[in-house]
């Protein structure tokens, strides 16, 4: 027996998103033939997606070619670098930042096959430039993966001479200092800050 | 420091097994095959919260077990019982700590409370192993009384299997090599230290001798050739630990006698190091070690631990020298 063209075409698709293996696909494929109720949601989902695109300045997900956050004229010269959308919406949500972002999508990672070409690094410089920004603000995570394109792209951007940071990675809230890693803690001694007094 | 009581649940070859220890010299006596090197591996477990031996958690598992825990009653200046559970659970697997039925938040933090030094049949003849196993053997003891190090030295390698990838693929050697560099000087550094401080404890006519291969020089003057042969051959993960033997390489020139005389030695400043840098006194383990002595070494050897005045657990399949242990473990 031979199962149909397109459910081994759907199978082959799903299995180009990330964490989905073969039997996954396999399972999810068997799913959306069986259920129309899902078939149906997934094609009105898809096809309002197609309707999204990538903020043509700083790469996160946006209705418009350029996204809200971008068009805010009020925005400081300041560019903070993240990974994804979603970092940029958790830092968003706190309300305590008022700069402009920079989405990179990903980090370098050789294992993944992530290459910085993979990456929105490149037009950093240019935005950097033509926004007239003053800082950069490297918020990624605190991993191999993340220190190492956080270093990737201060050496990118270093001869613009504008203030390259980053943000300070100590003691997470509600951690003991006595069960805190020695680097954590050497790092949290070193990038220590004034005492803030709410 | 004292190990009071074992309790082993799914752990290698046991469903569910209790010893008790005694101070001083203990023996556990049982044929091959009956778990003697099951336990050690415990004891070892206790300390390092991973196998001494290099083994998968998950392949410490008793044959078809999801769960093994490790239950340890130890004395130190006061009386714990630290609990070590690991769970695997499809692709995922959870380990746990426990001490006086508290979790845990740092694995490494029992390092301060526990070290047990433990042996097995390969590291008796580590002086005649290839390189790659001394590295391992001293890496792994460095990581043992120092969480630090341990940190750096598995950052280190973490970064590695990226830069060893980039090689193949990207080419990117500068930004790995970036950041490889402030971890390597820390391993440089701090096996530089305590080698120093072993060399220093030993008796003269042993030396370990440490070679660095960034000695006086730096990752960059090794990018072009790494880049043409695909993989990387400078850094911690290619450094040599070499022993000496009044003045010669014991590796090529001391006899078997020699070699052994050595070794102990080192297990000598071992306990001598885990003494001064962590202020307990350590456990020992040693797996199956009248293998590889003649009578008159196991007497020898036999003396020499009463004279430590540690607690020693070793393995042995006959019962030959029971008499001169404080207390005696059978295993079936
Ligand atoms: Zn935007």
């Amino acid at each position: 027996m031979k199962f149909p063209k397109g459910f081994l075409r759907l199978i082959e698709v799903l299995k180009k998103l990330p964490g989905i293996g073969e039997k996954t696909a396999e399972k999810s494929a068997f799913v959306i033939v069986k259920n129309g109720r899902i078939l149906d949601e997934l094609i009105t989902a898809l096809n309002e997606i197609k309707k999204l695109k990538l903020c043509s300045k700083c790469n996160t997900i946006s209705e418009r070619e350029v996204c809200e956050v971008c068009s805010d004229l009020q925005r400081e010269k300041i560019i903070m670098v993240v990974e994804s959308p979603y970092d940029m919406y958790h830092i968003e949500k706190l309300g305590v930042y008022n700069g402009k972002y920079h989405v990179i999508g990903g980090l370098i990672s050789p294992l993944e096959g992530i290459e910085p070409k993979d990456l929105f690094i490149d037009n950093l410089k240019n935005r950097i430039l033509e926004e007239d920004i003053k800082e950069v603000i490297i918020a990624l995570s605190s991993s191999i993966e993340g220190d190492a394109t956080g270093y990737y792209i201060y050496e990118k951007i270093k001869d613009t001479n504008i203030n390259i940071t980053q943000i300070a990675r100590g003691i997470p809230t509600g951690y003991e200092i006595t069960y805190t890693d020695n680097i954590t803690l050497q790092k949290a001694i070193i990038l220590r800050q004034p005492f803030i007094t709410n | 420091m004292l190990i009071k009581k074992l309790n082993l649940i799914n752990f290698g070859k046991f469903s569910n097994f209790t010893a008790e220890f005694a101070e001083g010299l203990n023996i556990i006596v049982g044929k091959n095959g009956s778990g003697k090197t099951t336990i050690v591996e415990a004891l070892a477990y206790i300390s390092f919260q991973r196998s001494f031996r290099h083994v998968k958690d998950e392949d410490l598992l008793r044959f078809g077990e999801k769960e093994f825990s490790i239950t340890a009653n130890i004395s130190n200046l006061t009386e714990h019982e630290i609990k070590i559970i690991y769970r695997k659970e499809n692709d995922k697997s959870v380990k746990r700590v426990y001490v006086d039925n508290k979790r845990q938040k740092l694995i490494t933090k029992l390092h301060k409370e526990i070290i047990v030094l433990a042996f097995h049949n390969y590291n008796y003849s580590i002086i005649e192993q290839s390189p790659a196993s001394r590295r391992y053997f001293f890496d792994w003891f460095f990581s043992l009384i120092d969480e630090e190090y341990y940190i750096n030295l598995h950052r280190y390698k973490k970064i590695l299997i990226q830069k060893n990838k980039s090689l193949k693929t990207s080419k990117d050697i500068k930004l790995w090599n970036s950041q490889l560099k402030p971890y390597a000087s820390y391993i440089n550094d701090i096996r530089k230290k305590y080698i120093n401080e072993l060399n220093s404890i030993i008796p003269d006519e042993v030396k370990i001798k440490y070679t660095s291969t960034l000695e006086n020089k730096t990752f960059e003057d090794f990018e072009e050739i790494e880049l043409k042969r695909g993989f990387s051959i400078v850094g911690p993960h290619r450094d040599m630990f070499d022993f000496y033997y009044r003045g010669k390489n014991a590796r090529l020139y001391a006899s078997d006698g020699e070699r052994r005389k050595a070794f102990f030695e080192l297990v000598n400043g071992m306990v001598k190091l885990v003494e001064k840098t962590k202020n307990v006194k350590p456990v020992l383990a040693f797996d199956e070690l009248f293998g590889v002595l003649d009578k008159d070494n196991i007497k020898k050897f036999i003396k020499k631990m009463t004279e430590l005045d540690l607690q020693v657990v070793i393995t042995a399949h006959s019962k030959d020298y029971v008499e001169e242990f404080m207390n005696i473990i059978e295993i079936s």
